[in-house]
C-alpha cells in the first residue's frame, strides 16, 4: 500500500475532489490531514503529500500568505528536506509552496484581473521526473484551470514541468519542480480530469507517475 | 398612510388588537421588519396559495428553508431560489456576493451539502446612453458571484441572462442553490427544550433595515443612504460555516443533541429566533448581552434586526458536559465565534422574551408570530401597459448579437468544475447535469425566465415552465420540481398585482400538467425606480433526474449525415399543454432508447439559433432546406441515428406528435435556406465571444 496524505487548511475546497480522484487507483490509501496536527503526529508515515486547490484562509492578503504561517508548514519543510516522499501542490497548493519557498518563484494576479475557469492545453517538458514518467516530452495534455492568481513569475531559471499552449493568465509556465524534483507545483487541476465521462482522463497521468515512482523507490 | 417605523395604520391596529395594548417602540420596530413585504409576503401570500405544492416525490414544500425532493432511497435534493435585486442595484459586487451566501445558508440550514449554484441575471442594454452603467453592473455582479461562489467551493453550473431596457435602473440577480443529503438527516427549523446557540460572524450594524429596504422602491437620489442597508460578504467565514454545519448536522442528528437549525436572513436574529420558537410553539428567552458584537453600543433593536451575513442559529439539548463539548469542538475546530444566546422550553406559557442583562425588554405570546396581516391591494382587470417598452429579443441572427449564445465571458469567471460532479457545465447545453460521486444517476438543473414582452402573462408563464421542462428533457432528465423568484415592480400599481396573479395562474396550470410542484422560492416586489418599474419577470429553476447517466444527452451535432428533425408543435396554445407533455414524454423515451444523436430545446429565439447552437457545440455544420416551414418554439431539435429513423417515425406518428425532417448534419458550413450561410468556426466564435466583445468596448 502507498499512503497519500491530503493537507486540508481552513478554506481548502478541492480536498474531497483530490480524495475521490486518488480513489481511482488501486493499492493507494488516502487520508485527509487537517492542518492543525495533533502533537506528535508526523507526516513521515506518508509516501506522498498533496496540497490541494481552493482558497486556504479565503485568500486573505494573498493566496497562500496565511497558510504558510501555520505550524504544519514546518513539518512539511522537514518532510521535503528528508526526501522521504513526494509533495504535489495543485493550484492553491502551488501558491502555498511558492509562498513557503518550497518552490522558487511567485504567482501573481492574472493579466485579465479576473478569475478564469476552463479547459486548457498544456505541454510536457520533462518525462523522467517522479511526477511525469508516464508522459512523453512534448506531449499535449488537457487539464482544467481555475484561478485568479496564476501567472507564474520566475525567480531565476525554474525547472519547468508544463507550459500553457495558450495562456489563461498571461504567464507561460503551468508547473515547476524543485531542484531535486521531489516537489512539484502546478496551476491546472489534474484531479478534475480523472472521473470517467468528465474529461479525457489526462489527469491520471500525474498520479500514475507518482505511484510508479514510489513503488520503484520502495522496491529498491 | 404609514405610521411610525413603517407600520401602516392597519398593521398598527392589528398589533394593538393582538397585544391588547399599545405596542412599545421596540415592538413597532420589530414588527415593521417581521411584517415587511420581504419577510411576510403580505401582498403576494394570498395568490401564492394557488401554486401546486404537493407530489409523491416532494418531501418538503414551501415553508421550510428550502424545498426537498426525493431522488433515491438515501438521497434527496434540497433547492431554492432567491432574489438579491435591491442590494445588487446599489452595490453590485456585495449585493450579488451576499445573494449567493444567503441562498447557500438556506440549503445548509436543512442539513444538506450545497453542490451547485445557478444565476439568473437581467440587465439593461449594453448599448445606448446607459451602456456604461450596465457594463459596470454586469461586470461587478459577475465578480461578486465569482468571488463568493468560487471561494466557498460550490460550482456555478448554469443560469441565464437577458438584456432589456426595463432593467436599466433595476437589474435582477436571482440565485438558485442546490444541495444533497440523506432524507433521514434533514434538520427542521424548530425550537425544542434546550439552548439557542448563535454561531458565525459577530453581529454588526451592516444590513440594518435590509428587510424594509427590499420592500420599497429604489430612490435614485437616495442610493448613498441605501448603501448602508447592503450587507458585506465574508466567503471564508461561509466556507467554514458550511463545513462546521455539515459536521454539526451529521453528528448532532446521530447523537440526538441537535434540535433545530435556521440561518439568519431577513430580520436577523429576531426573524430566525421567532420562527423557530413559533414552529416549536416553545417558550423562548433571548439574552442580548451574550450576542457577540462587532461594534460597541448597539441598541437592542439593532442587535435583534441586524442582517450581518454568515450567521446561523441552532437549538441544542442542554445536557451539560458531554453534549456541549461536541458542538463546541466542531465550532472551535473551524475557529467560528459562537455564544449561547437563549433558552427554550417546551413547558410553561409559550412566550417569546428578550432580556438585556437583567432588564426585560420584550414579552410576547408566541402565537403572535403566526399572525401576518394580508395586504389587500385591489388589482385592475387589465395588466397591459402603455406602450414604451419593446422587446429587443430578435429572431434574426446577427453576428454581433450579444443577447444570443453562451456568454463564456461570464462563466469563465465562475469555478464550474469544483466538486468534480459537473458532467455538463455552463454553455454546453440548455441544462446543467450534476453526477454525485458514487451514484449512477444524475441531476438535471435549469433556469428560465419570461422574455420581457408585453403579452398575456398567463400564457407566458406556461411557456416558461414548458421551456424549463424541454431544457431538462433535452439532456435526458425527467422534470421533478420547481422553485421560483417572482420579480415585479411596485404593487402600489394595481396592474402589477394583476400581472402577478396571471403569472401564478399560468405557472399553476403548467406545473400541474407537467407534474412539477413548486417547492418554494421568493417574491421580489418594488423593482421600481420612480415611475419606471420592470416588466413582470418571473424566473423559475427546475430540477430533474436522469436515472442512468448512460442516458445523458448533449446538444452538439457530432456525426455527419444524421437527419435533423423538429419534434413538437408550434401551434401554441391551441393544442394545449397536454400535447406538450406528450411531446416531452415521447422525446425522453426516444433518448432513453438510444435513437437520438443530439437534442436541443428550441426556445423563443427560434429554430436558426437552436441549429447554430447545436452546430457550435458539436463538430458538424448543417444544411436546412426551407426555413419558412418550421416551428418557432415549444419544440425540439433532434438529430436522429440513421438506423433508428423508422422507429422514431413510428413512435411519433403513434403518439400524434408533429415532426418534420428539415435537413441533415455535416460539413464545415451552416446553411439555412438559400439566404443564410456561415462557416462553423464563425458560428462558434459568435456564440462564445459576442458578449466579451461587447464588454471590452
Amino acid at each position: 500500500m502507498l499512503r497519500f496524505g491530503i493537507i486540508v487548511f481552513p478554506g481548502t475546497n478541492c480536498d474531497m475532489d483530490t480524495y475521490h480522484a486518488l480513489k481511482h487507483f488501486p493499492n493507494v490509501m488516502v487520508e485527509r490531514v487537517w492542518f492543525d496536527l495533533p502533537k506528535r503526529q508526523s507526516l513521515h508515515k506518508f509516501d506522498a503529500l498533496i496540497l490541494p486547490g481552493g482558497f486556504s484562509y479565503g485568500d486573505i492578503l494573498r493566496a497562500g500568505a496565511l497558510a504558510k504561517l501555520t505550524p504544519i508548514m514546518k513539518d512539511l519543510q522537514i518532510y521535503a528536506q528528508s526526501q522521504r516522499g513526494l509533495i504535489l501542490g495543485i493550484c492553491n497548493g502551488f501558491q502555498i509552496l511558492c509562498e513557503a519557498r518550497l518552490l522558487p518563484g511567485t504567482l501573481v494576479t492574472n493579466d485579465s484581473g479576473k478569475f478564469v475557469c476552463r479547459n486548457q492545453k498544456i505541454k510536457v517538458w520533462d518525462d523522467q521526473s517522479p511526477f511525469t514518467n508516464q508522459m512523453k516530452k512534448g506531449q499535449i495534455l488537457e487539464m482544467p484551470v481555475a484561478h485568479q492568481q496564476g501567472k507564474y513569475l520566475e525567480a531565476g531559471p525554474a525547472f519547468w514541468t508544463f507550459s500553457y499552449e495558450s495562456s489563461p493568465n498571461g504567464g507561460l509556465i503551468a508547473g515547476v519542480f524543485s531542484d531535486d524534483q521531489r516537489v512539484m507545483g502546478m496551476m491546472p487541476h489534474p484531479e478534475r480530469n480523472i472521473r470517467p465521462g468528465f474529461g479525457n482522463g489526462d489527469g491520471k497521468l500525474i498520479f500514475q507517475s507518482m505511484i510508479n515512482f514510489l513503488w520503484k523507490e520502495k522496491s529498491r | 398612510m404609514t405610521t411610525r417605523f413603517g407600520l401602516t395604520e392597519m398593521e398598527w391596529e392589528k398589533l394593538n388588537t393582538l397585544l391588547e395594548r399599545n405596542p412599545t417602540d421596540l415592538e413597532m420596530q420589530l414588527f415593521a421588519a417581521l411584517w415587511s413585504e420581504h419577510c411576510s409576503y403580505k401582498t403576494s401570500r394570498f395568490h401564492l396559495k394557488r401554486l401546486p405544492t404537493e407530489g409523491d416525490h416532494i418531501l418538503y414544500g414551501p415553508g421550510e428553508g428550502a424545498g426537498v425532493v426525493a431522488i433515491d432511497e438515501d438521497t434527496c435534493c434540497v433547492f431554492k431560489m432567491e432574489s438579491h435585486n435591491h442590494p445588487s442595484a446599489v452595490e453590485p459586487f456585495q449585493g450579488a456576493a451576499t445573494g449567493v451566501g444567503g441562498i447557500i445558508r438556506d440549503v445548509i440550514s436543512m442539513g444538506a451539502r450545497p453542490v451547485a449554484l445557478l444565476d439568473c441575471l437581467r440587465f439593461g442594454l449594453l448599448e445606448g446612453p446607459n451602456a456604461e452603467r450596465q457594463r459596470y453592473l454586469l461586470e461587478h455582479v459577475v465578480k461578486g458571484i465569482s468571488s463568493y461562489g468560487n471561494c466557498i467551493g460550490v460550482p456555478t453550473v448554469g443560469g441565464d441572462i437577458e438584456f432589456d431596457p426595463c432593467y436599466e435602473n433595476n437589474p435582477l440577480v436571482n440565485v438558485m442553490a442546490v444541495g444533497l443529503c440523506d432524507p433521514k438527516a434533514i434538520i427542521p427549523s424548530v425550537a425544542e427544550t434546550g439552548i439557542l446557540v448563535l454561531y458565525g460572524s459577530a453581529t454588526g450594524r451592516e444590513g440594518l433595515g435590509g428587510a424594509f429596504f427590499a420592500s420599497q422602491d429604489l430612490d435614485q437620489d437616495n442610493q448613498e443612504n441605501d448603501r448602508s442597508a447592503v450587507q458585506i460578504g465574508n466567503p471564508f467565514m461561509e466556507k467554514n460555516l458550511i463545513e462546521a454545519t455539515m459536521e454539526i448536522a451529521h453528528i448532532g442528528k446521530k447523537h440526538g443533541w441537535l434540535r433545530g437549525l435556521q440561518d439568519l436572513g431577513a430580520a436577523g436574529l429576531m426573524g430566525a429566533a421567532s420562527e423557530m420558537a413559533h414552529r416549536g410553539n416553545c417558550r423562548t428567552t433571548l439574552y442580548l448581552q451574550n450576542v457577540p458584537l462587532r461594534v460597541k453600543d448597539m441598541e437592542p433593536v439593532e442587535i435583534l434586526l441586524s442582517e450581518t451575513q454568515e450567521r446561523m442559529l441552532m437549538c441544542v439539548r442542554d445536557d451539560e458536559e458531554i453534549i456541549h463539548t461536541r458542538w463546541q469542538e466542531i465550532l472551535e475546530k473551524y475557529n467560528i465565534p459562537y455564544a449561547v444566546v437563549g433558552k427554550t422550553c417546551n413547558y410553561g406559557n409559550a412566550t417569546f422574551g428578550v432580556t438585556l442583562k437583567n432588564e426585560e425588554l420584550l414579552e410576547l405570546p408566541i402565537s403572535i408570530f403566526g399572525e401576518v396581516p394580508d395586504r389587500e391591494i385591489k388589482d385592475m382587470e387589465s395588466g397591459y401597459r402603455s406602450p414604451g417598452y419593446q422587446s429587443t429579443m430578435s429572431e434574426t441572427y446577427q453576428t454581433s448579437d450579444y443577447q444570443f449564445g453562451s456568454p463564456s465571458y461570464i462563466y469563465d469567471q465562475f469555478d464550474h468544475m469544483v466538486g468534480t460532479q459537473t458532467l455538463i457545465g455552463p454553455g454546453e447545453a440548455s441544462a446543467a447535469v450534476i453526477q454525485p460521486h458514487g451514484k449512477k444517476w444524475a441531476l438535471g438543473l435549469t433556469t428560465s425566465g419570461l422574455p420581457p414582452i408585453q403579452y398575456n402573462y398567463q400564457d407566458r408563464a406556461e411557456h416558461m415552465i414548458a421551456q424549463c421542462t424541454r431544457d431538462l428533457i433535452s439532456v435526458g432528465a425527467k422534470p421533478l420540481a420547481v422553485t421560483n423568484c417572482l420579480n415585479f415592480a411596485s404593487p402600489k400599481d394595481p396592474r402589477v398585482l394583476h400581472d402577478l396573479r396571471s403569472v401564478i395562474e399560468g405557472m399553476r396550470s403548467a406545473c400541474l400538467t407537467f407534474n412539477t410542484p413548486v417547492t418554494g422560492g421568493n417574491v421580489s416586489l418594488y423593482n421600481q425606480t420612480g415611475e419606471k418599474g420592470i416588466l413582470p419577470t418571473p424566473i423559475v429553476g427546475m430540477v430533474g433526474v436522469i436515472e442512468d447517466v448512460e442516458h445523458v444527452m448533449r446538444p452538439g451535432f457530432t456525426t455527419e449525415g444524421h437527419p435533423i428533425y423538429i419534434v413538437g408543435s408550434d401551434q401554441w396554445p391551441q393544442r394545449g399543454l397536454g400535447s406538450l407533455q406528450v411531446t416531452n414524454e415521447t422525446v425522453l423515451e426516444m433518448i432513453q432508447q438510444g435513437w437520438v444523436g443530439s437534442c436541443q430545446s428550441i426556445n423563443h429565439s427560434g429554430v436558426l439559433k437552436a441549429l447554430l447552437k447545436s452546430a457550435s457545440r458539436g463538430s458538424q455544420g448543417f444544411q436546412v432546406r426551407d426555413p419558412q416551414l418550421f416551428a418557432k418554439g415549444h419544440s425540439y431539435l433532434l438529430s436522429i441515428e440513421p438506423q433508428s429513423i423508422s422507429f422514431v417515425k413510428m413512435l411519433l406518428i403513434r403518439r400524434d406528435v408533429p415532426f418534420c425532417h428539415i435537413g441533415d448534419t455535416g460539413g464545415e458550413v451552416c446553411k439555412f435556406g438559400s439566404d443564410f450561410e456561415i462557416s462553423l468556426s464563425a458560428a462558434r466564435e459568435n456564440l462564445n465571444s459576442s458578449l466579451a466583445k461587447k464588454m471590452l468596448v
